[in-house]
């Protein structure tokens, strides 16, 4: 009885380390899963005084400004490889009296242009400034003129008389649309 | 026994569940040598005993509070990226995943005398919790698009893993036929170890109110992350055996700590027990490294001046101000200074009431009333465990039945109530062959079949040579 009994506790035991097993579960499915953040994130701001489209003390010409900045994380492989969709959101605001030819150029580290944007920015006064804003969807293919570009290059040009006073302004923020592989 | 039934279910109602380093099925087991680990002052058989070393005491669990195995990847035709917002969506920064693993290699233990009872030895403990960081898992699966005005907290992220070894020396004093107390001092010797706690601060994209320049302020607020590790460069490079014993035998960062217990016979049906365990601390203080984020920082974006430049003449370097910026506002620190960690700090408590005759094997009646309590064949009761985890005190309740079955053979089946599981059965067998005692203890024993739908798995295993009294 006493054999039986011992016996039996350490089979059962037994069983149950044996018999115990992890089923209905497949790991592999995670290779194909993908996270898709929605990123937001602020880009670039400015604001241009009137008499900087006067100044010819630099080497541009009358009634024209530009200016250029790196942005290493857009050429960044990472990024590159996970970015399917950016919307640029661009607000602009102007309270001096000319228009404005603008250009944004996103250039790549050797110097080659990617992508451009172009816009005009009508006239304003001080008390009611000319508000504009841009949407620029840019879906895949095309978003790969995005990543590819380590610089943005931004010029505006005044249409006509450079103005006397007032100012240009503009805020940015990109939303990126991610696809990063579980692999 | 209603008063203590009342303070256990308080307690239990009051805190969270637990799950960790609870050896319910071992706790209060006279038969097992091992349980007076768990109560230095528990009640103790024999003259000696000798853990065979290295399989003395095995001891591997772990777990997960929040969802099983079988809730992360069924291959029940759902999408994976359903079931992984359904379980993020569901979690909260309180769930955690934990895992636990001891292997004694030496134990021993003898007796003085008819009152005092001694043991020694030396264990291996890893010790690893990590708290569901929900607002990051939230930021790195959505993003922060549709999360506008929402802080992302820091204190989400709180983790900690400890690779110790443990020396300790321990005295069990029986007062009287009652009172059984018992101590244990500890020599901690920390071989690796790293955390990240108590952070604080948030990030939180919101629409500029004034307070920044351009269409969003991407605000850091009071950001204060760090991560300390101790004995990292141990593992670096070609690792040898003989390199990590000397880590393992006082190589690594000392600390000291105490275990105390107690058990209280109040007749011979009725025990009354309890033990707070690891009352200690560590410092490290050599191969420390301490990684400090902290500060505040509104993201802007980068800001144009447009200056006037001659020919040949470089854009300002925007970028590299920018980043600077940050660096400045956000400086990232690596320290080297010591620093002091708590041991997670246990507590056992317990109420048992023995019935029916006389366990086999022991005397048929303690007739006079005046000698040691005797064994009764069966025993029901319930145990309370409390462990210091860095966001909360978990807990565990455990109902359990003692059947002494035969000379050498005892049975304890346990039912655990704790954050993984209301179902967690559990069994304990315990042998006495001759002189070899043997145990095997598995619980969430309902799981078995499938352990992917196992919130957690525990098992303990042990072989001591057990020499009976004169």
């Amino acid at each position: 009885m006493n054999q039986f009994i011992s016996h039996f506790i350490g089979v059962l035991l037994l069983i149950l380390s044996v018999s115990s097993c992890v089923k209905d579960t497949d790991f592999d499915q995670f290779d194909q899963t993908l996270l898709t953040p929605v990123v937001d994130l602020n880009l670039i701001f400015w604001e241009v005084q009137a008499p900087s489209f006067n100044d010819t003390s630099g080497n541009l010409p009358l009634g024209f400004v530009r200016d250029t900045t790196e942005i290493r994380f857009l050429d960044d492989p990472d990024t590159q490889e996970s970015v399917v969709r950016a919307d640029f959101l661009f607000e602009f605001e102007n309270t001096s009296d000319a228009d404005y030819d603008l250009v944004i150029d996103f250039v790549s580290l050797s110097g080659q242009v990617t992508y451009t944007l172009q816009t005009t920015i009508e006239a304003g006064t001080l008390n009611t400034p000319w508000q504009q804003t841009i949407l620029d969807e840019i879906m895949a293919p095309e978003v790969n003129a995005i990543t590819q570009a380590g610089l943005i290059a931004i010029s505006a040009t005044a249409q006509g008389t450079p103005p006397e006073q007032g100012n240009l302004k503009m805020k940015s923020k990109v939303r990126f649309y991610l696809e990063i592989s579980g692999q | 026994m209603r008063y203590v039934t009342l303070f256990l279910v308080s307690c239990y109602m009051l805190m969270d569940p637990a799950f960790g380093q609870n050896k319910q099925l071992i706790y209060g087991l006279d038969e097992v040598p091992q349980n007076l680990m768990l109560n230095p002052g528990g009640v103790v058989e024999g003259r000696a005993f000798f853990g065979v070393p290295l399989l003395s005491g095995i001891h591997v669990n772990g777990g997960s509070s929040g969802f099983s195995l079988f809730d992360l990847a069924a291959s029940d035709g759902k999408l994976p990226a359903e079931r992984i917002s359904g379980l993020i969506r569901d979690l909260s920064e309180k769930d955690f995943i934990t895992m636990t693993q001891q292997l004694e290699i030496i134990s021993v233990g003898w007796r003085k005398n008819d009152k005092t009872f001694y043991t020694a030895g030396i264990y291996q403990e890893f010790d690893f919790i990590t708290y569901f960081p929900k607002d990051w898992a939230t930021l790195a699966w959505y993003g922060n698009a549709d999360y506008l005005n929402y802080p992302f907290k820091f204190d989400h992220i709180s983790a900690r893993a400890d690779l110790l070894s443990v020396f300790h020396f321990g005295i069990n004093k029986k007062i009287d036929r009652k009172w059984t107390v018992g101590g244990r001092l500890k020599l901690y010797n920390s071989i690796l170890a790293g955390s990240s706690l108590n952070n604080r601060g948030s990030f939180t994209t919101r629409l500029s109110d004034g307070d920044s320049q351009n269409i969003y302020a991407q605000d850091l607020n009071k950001a204060n992350v760090s991560i300390q590790t101790s004995g990292l460069s141990r593992f670096e490079g070609n690792v040898t055996s003989s390199d990590l014993l000397s880590a393992g035998l006082f190589g690594g960062d000392l600390g000291l700590g105490i275990d105390v217990g107690a058990t209280y016979q109040y007749d011979d049906a009725w025990r009354f027990s309890g033990s707070i365990l690891d009352i200690g601390a560590i410092v490290h203080a050599s191969d420390v490294k301490t990684y400090q984020a902290s500060g505040d920082y509104i993201l802007e974006g980068i800001e144009l001046d447009f200056p006037a430049l001659s020919q040949g003449q470089n854009a300002p370097p925007y970028y590299a101000i920018f980043e600077n910026e940050i660096e400045a506002a956000v400086p990232i620190d690596t320290l080297y200074s010591a620093y002091t960690q708590w041991r997670p700090v246990k507590m056992n408590l317990a109420a048992s009431y023995g019935f029916g005759p006389t366990a086999p094997g022991s005397v048929a009646c303690n007739c006079s009333g005046k000698g040691d309590a005797y064994q009764l064949e069966s025993e029901v009761g319930v145990q309370f465990y409390a462990i210091k985890r860095p966001k909360a005190i978990q807990t565990a309740l455990s109902l359990f039945y003692v059947r002494r079955l035969l000379r050498n053979l005892t049975l304890k089946s346990t039912w655990t109530m704790d954050a993984l599981s209301w179902t967690n059965l559990g069994l304990v067998a315990v042998s006495d062959l001759g002189p070899i005692n043997v145990y095997l203890a598995a619980d969430h024993l309902l799981t078995y079949s499938n352990l992917a739908k196992a919130r957690g798995a525990s098992i303990q295993f042990g072989i001591n040579v057990k020499l009976e009294r004169r």
